[in-house]
């Protein structure tokens, strides 16, 4: 007879025990999915509420002073507008959002205004995330909200820049910093208007981080990024990015502290249900010896056995972990709270790892099941 | 048949080596029904298992069929066993949770639902076949337990105490299908405690303290 029936059988002849051993498996994935799902969801909402509170990393011209350019709040220098894709392009060096701005205070209607020219924002996959600065399309503007209050501006009305017309797509809602002055541009138009075609001065990015603990994240992207912008440097927001590595490091950290211990407790669950298995099942061993059986085919029996419901557990314990999540994050992270959805990577991991996992943890009993004297057993009768 | 010379086999236990065959020599012919008999502990089932290619002696050798069992591979020997020896326990040792013609089948080395269903039909469990072993009366179990042991059409059938735990109608019934077994060209070796199984058998070997007395 073929083992799968046998298995099958004997799965459903002790469900009980069946049981108890995919309550073990459903613990371990249950607990990984759903950690690993709110995991994601925390990551997600730390991005979103940091993102709110800017860039944490400026590429400015070399030559810049910081001095100068911590008092205006731009450098006066300025470098190629190709840097960006070089930046793009440099492997190794991971990033979310990259936008090159050329920025200069100019005076309109008798205001002085800070003329922000922004080009389309570069992501590492396109489309993927939400822009970080305004998009401004050809020919429109954005204006802060003192600029507009001065100038009795509303949506829809044409300012008129350096001779150029622009149509006002947007007024900014107050937000009592330098942004309530600024009048946002499409950046070619910006660099025609101030007659500096191709030229920016600031690369304004977010989480370009080094991952290695170990390494000080700004001297890394220095070193790197001095390569292939050799008129730029770097400045970092030193507090806000190490503060969200930290953070997400530390994340990952309990992770695999507490997913340590949830899997060894439940290897151990497994292996002793497994032992038991085993020694109920010695007569049956033995008399599956004396017709004949194979020692591996008895221990096929166990650890077929326990990969069988370690698919069951899987399943279940993916939708469990899921059901949890999907319960209980929303109301933890609810700024993202409608980007929390179910992780289907994590189910395709579990129908491998799961089944993997029990297996492992049955070699042992099955390797005594396969070693076991058979004649012991029917001589005890 | 089956040839053990000078066979011993001690077992290491806590309390020092206990011999359960001591220089045992014995020769079965194919064709004989032979009875072993004997107290409780005087190595019955030890010289059965050791015939059987389960248990390795300490000592001598075991031939079947022209084969010398342990200088086979284990697997071989499993192989040797499925093919040539079917075994019958007091206990019958079918498995609960699976039906009569699954029990059958487990045992077969090319399972046929044809023909395990023709044997059971054989011995009256034709309509048992769907069944559990525990919805069996004890009598439909050890028929049960026979027809596996002949699934494989071996050349010996090796019995312990089959008719232990039988009342004498089913015990008789057991015995009329090993005479059947042994009337077709089949050779048994049956351990018996009682005397249900004398009037079948060609030969009576009576055993005490792991030898041959008589």
């Amino acid at each position: 007879m073929i083992l799968p029936r046998l298995i099958f059988r004997e799965i459903q002849h002790r469900f009980g025990q069946a049981f108890l051993v995919i309550m073990a498996v459903l613990a371990a994935v249950g607990l990984y999915v759903a950690f690993h799902t709110a995991g994601l969801a925390a990551d997600r909402e730390t991005t979103r509420v940091m993102r709110d509170l800017g860039f944490n990393l400026r590429i400015i011209p070399a030559a810049t002073d910081e001095m100068v350019f911590w008092a205006q709040g731009y450098a006066t220098e300025t470098i190629p507008g190709d840097y960006v894709q070089r930046f793009a392009n440099k492997p190794g060096i991971s990033y979310r959002h990259l936008t090159a701005t050329l920025q200069q205070r100019i005076n309109i209607q008798g205001m002085d205004v800070l003329l922000t020219g922004v080009a389309p924002e570069v992501s590492p996959v396109p489309d993927e995330k939400k822009p970080m600065i305004y998009q401004i399309a050809p020919g429109t503007c954005f204006v802060g909200h003192h600029v507009a209050e001065r100038l009795a501006l509303k949506k829809g009305d044409t300012l008129t820049v350096h001779g150029k017309a622009l149509t006002i797509e947007h007024c900014i809602a107050e937000k009592g910093s330098e942004e309530d002055t600024r009048v946002y541009a499409f950046l070619t138009e910006v660099q025609e208007m101030l007659e500096m075609p191709g030229r920016i001065n600031e690369i304004q990015a977010l989480e370009c981080l080094c991952r290695d603990p170990n390494l000080d994240s700004l001297d890394v992207l220095r070193a790197e990024l001095t390569e292939i912008m050799p008129e730029a440097k770097v400045i970092m927001m030193r507090d806000m990015a190490k503060s969200r590595e930290r953070q997400r490091l530390m994340g990952e950290k309990y992770f695999a502290y507490i997913m340590s211990g949830v899997l060894a407790v439940c290897a151990l669950w497994l292996a002793i249900l497994a032992l038991l298995n085993v020694r109920e099942r010695r007569n049956e061993i033995g008399v599956l010896r004396a017709l004949g059986y194979h020692a591996l085919s008895i221990a096929a029996l166990f650890v077929g056995k326990a990969m069988v419901l370690g698919i069951i557990g899987a399943v279940i314990g993916f939708a469990a972990g899921t059901a949890l999540t999907l319960a209980a994050a929303p109301s933890l992270f609810q700024i993202t709270a409608q980007s929390i959805a179910p992780e289907y990577a994590l189910l395709r991991q579990a129908l491998w790892a799961a089944p993997l996992f029990s297996a492992v943890c049955a070699l042992i009993p099955a390797a005594l099941a396969a070693t076991q004297d058979p004649a012991q057993t029917l001589r005890e009768e | 048949m089956i040839q053990l010379e000078h066979v011993s086999k001690i077992y290491a236990t806590k309390a020092g080596p206990v011999t359960a065959l001591d220089d045992v020599t014995l020769r079965v012919d194919a064709g004989e029904f032979v009875t072993i008999k004997g107290p409780s502990g005087c190595g019955k089932s030890t010289l059965l298992l050791s015939a059987g290619a389960m248990l390795h002696p300490t000592k001598g050798t075991v031939i079947v069929k022209g084969q010398e069992l342990y200088l086979l591979s284990e697997a071989a020997r499993g192989r040797f066993r499925s093919r040539e020896i079917g075994f019958v326990f007091q206990m019958f040792h079918l498995l609960p949770y699976l039906t009569v013609l699954e029990n059958v089948l487990a045992a077969a080395r090319h399972p046929r639902r044809t023909d395990a269903i023709a044997l059971l039909q054989s011995f009256g469990l034709a309509h048992r076949a769907a069944h559990r072993p525990p919805q069996l009366s004890t009598g439909e179990r050890q028929r049960t337990a026979l027809v596996r042991a002949l699934i494989n059409r071996p050349a010996l059938i090796l019995a312990d105490e089959p008719t232990g735990n039988l009342d004498p109608e089913n015990a008789e019934e057991v015995q009329r299908h090993l005479v059947e077994f042994n009337a077709a060209g089949g050779t048994v070796l049956v351990v018996s405690h009682g005397a249900d199984l004398d009037d079948a058998a060609s030969r009576t070997i009576l055993m005490r303290d792991g030898k041959i007395v008589d």
